[in-house]
């Protein structure tokens, strides 16, 4: 089953990148998959319908949820990341207003504290929301990126 | 999440996450709670819970003052730093957050002494509600200023006692004896206590017998005699328990040259609906400053105010209006006394919360 769903969202997936004009060849190396997968999912040969159901309400819920729910979908963090990414087109942002400067985010590594900001080292971050959900003052937040 | 550990002592608990990159604990002390719940209201995530106060206060219950949920708690340190008693501290890789400037730092226990100011009256001792402050003081034998002879002829002596009765210094002392057989005299003699005796001659005046005589110096060798001077002939010097003082200022207020300064951590006033009060006294009782009252009337047909505020002695903690069982006490704080700003704006905002509230 999660295999079927992590495919589900894939497919999502290269259709939104097909549509912004990125080859197969490019969207199964972000996607981590065959090229010949790729075909399938565009074709709408795979997956099931109703298995693109779920991919689609995954895609709906708020991403520090769905974040979590595909984080589980593998074990591969990069693919995960890439998908995430790619679904929601989203980054991790800081409020500086809000913060109180808990300390409870820094638990991960990418996250450091430099006086008075923290740094957000966007290379390693995965996006597995852990800081979003733990955030006491929600100044740790998945924002959406412009598409420039 | 890293998980938080709580470890409860006697007197008190600390909070403890130990992160790769940084380990916080909070800590909280029973003894140098007063309940005013400062933490619980600045407190981001209501992980605060205060305990029955005013019961706690009146000895009625044992039980901590306030409690904080482990999992709740974020320790951030706002608790700390907004604690007017220093009765918590966050230490982030064991350093305190009072000695961190990033972190704001109401002014508390802010008392300052000028020794050369001070004429060591000891009044400030008397009044202060936490017994912080001691005064030494050790004075030159009074022989310096007290001259002259008295002597007593044992011949002419009855042994009557009139001369210890009638002396105001208590300086003559009669050894009493209980009779028996072989010793049958109830005062067997008298004494004079030269350190008492100032010579004033009233003994010698009174004894019917004229077996006194006493001679004054005071007057004939007046040049002689030094005038006493302060940290000269009276030493002496203040002492303040930081730990123990709750700046409340009683001790400035009363001070009468100035001497002492105390800096409050809030600026405002304690409002009272005098009528609403149902006279618990559980204000009066947790009030660490002492500045509430009721007061007590002259004679019975005299009617006065149920409770009554001296608005000099009181901190603003708010105690008193957080173990009001029927909200009777409102404290309006105007302005916060900080010896550091807070810098990171969301503090700013959590700080604002106390005041006019």
């Amino acid at each position: 089953m999660p295999e079927h769903i992590l495919s589900g969202i894939k497919a999502i997936i290269s259709m939104k990148l097909r549509r912004k004009g990125l080859t197969q060849k490019e969207i199964a190396k972000i996607i981590k998959s065959d090229r010949s997968i790729v075909s399938h999912y565009l074709s709408g040969r795979y997956p099931k319908e109703k298995i693109l159901r779920v991919a689609k309400t995954i895609e709906e819920i708020p991403p520090e949820y769905g974040a979590r729910i595909i984080h589980s979908l593998t074990e591969d963090k990069e693919l995960a990341k890439n998908l995430i990414k790619e679904l929601y087109n989203i980054k991790l942002s800081w409020n500086k207003d809000s913060c109180i400067f808990c300390g409870t985010c820094l638990m991960c590594e990418v996250l450091t504290l430099d006086y008075l900001t923290i740094n957000i080292d966007y290379n390693s971050c995965i996006l597995c929301g852990n800081c979003v959900l733990n955030c006491p003052t929600n100044s740790l937040k998945f924002v959406r990126e412009s598409y420039d | 999440m890293i998980e938080q550990v709580k470890e409860v002592y006697e007197n008190g608990f600390t909070i403890y996450r130990d992160g790769k990159l940084e380990k916080r604990e909070l800590f909280w002390n029973d003894e140098f709670c007063v309940g005013c719940g400062i933490c619980a209201d600045i407190c981001p995530v209501n992980a605060i819970v205060m305990g029955p106060l005013g019961a706690i206060a009146k000895g009625d219950v044992v039980a901590p003052k306030l409690d904080i949920d482990k999992d709740t708690c974020v320790l951030c340190g706002m608790c700390a730093s907004a604690c007017p008693f220093d009765a918590m501290d966050l230490k982030i890789n064991g350093k305190s957050i009072k000695e961190d400037e990033r972190y704001p730092k109401i002014k508390r226990k802010s008392i300052k002494i000028y020794q050369d100011k001070c004429v060591l009256c000891r009044q400030c001792e008397m009044v202060c509600p936490q017994a912080a402050i001691t005064v030494e003081r050790s004075l030159a034998e009074r022989k310096k200023f007290v001259i002259g002879e008295i002597n007593i002829n044992k011949d002419k002596c009855v042994l009557c006692g009139i001369c210890a009765e009638y002396c105001p210094a208590d300086a003559i002392i009669l050894k009493y004896n209980h009779p028996s057989p072989s010793n049958p005299k109830p005062v067997t003699d008298i004494e004079v206590d030269r350190d008492k005796c100032v010579y004033c001659k009233v003994c010698e005046f009174v004894c019917p017998h004229d077996a006194i005589e006493v001679i004054c110096y005071k007057c004939p060798m007046m040049k002689k005699i030094p005038k006493a001077k302060l940290y000269e002939d009276i030493q002496g010097k203040v002492n303040i328990n930081e730990d123990l003082c709750v700046a409340c200022g009683w001790c400035a207020f009363i001070c009468p040259v100035e001497a002492i300064e105390v800096e409050k951590p809030f600026k405002g006033e304690v409002i009272i609906d005098v009528d609403r009060c149902n006279a618990c006294e559980a204000c009066v009782a947790v009030c660490p400053c002492n500045a509430l009252e009721f007061p007590k009337p002259k004679d019975k047909a005299e009617k006065v105010p149920r409770l009554i505020v001296n608005q000099n002695l009181c901190i603003l903690c708010g105690a008193c209006s957080k173990a009001c069982p029927v909200n009777a006490i409102k404290v309006v704080r105007k302005e916060i006394n900080f010896e550091r700003e807070p810098k990171a704006i969301a503090w700013k905002m959590a700080f604002e919360k106390l005041l006019e509230n």
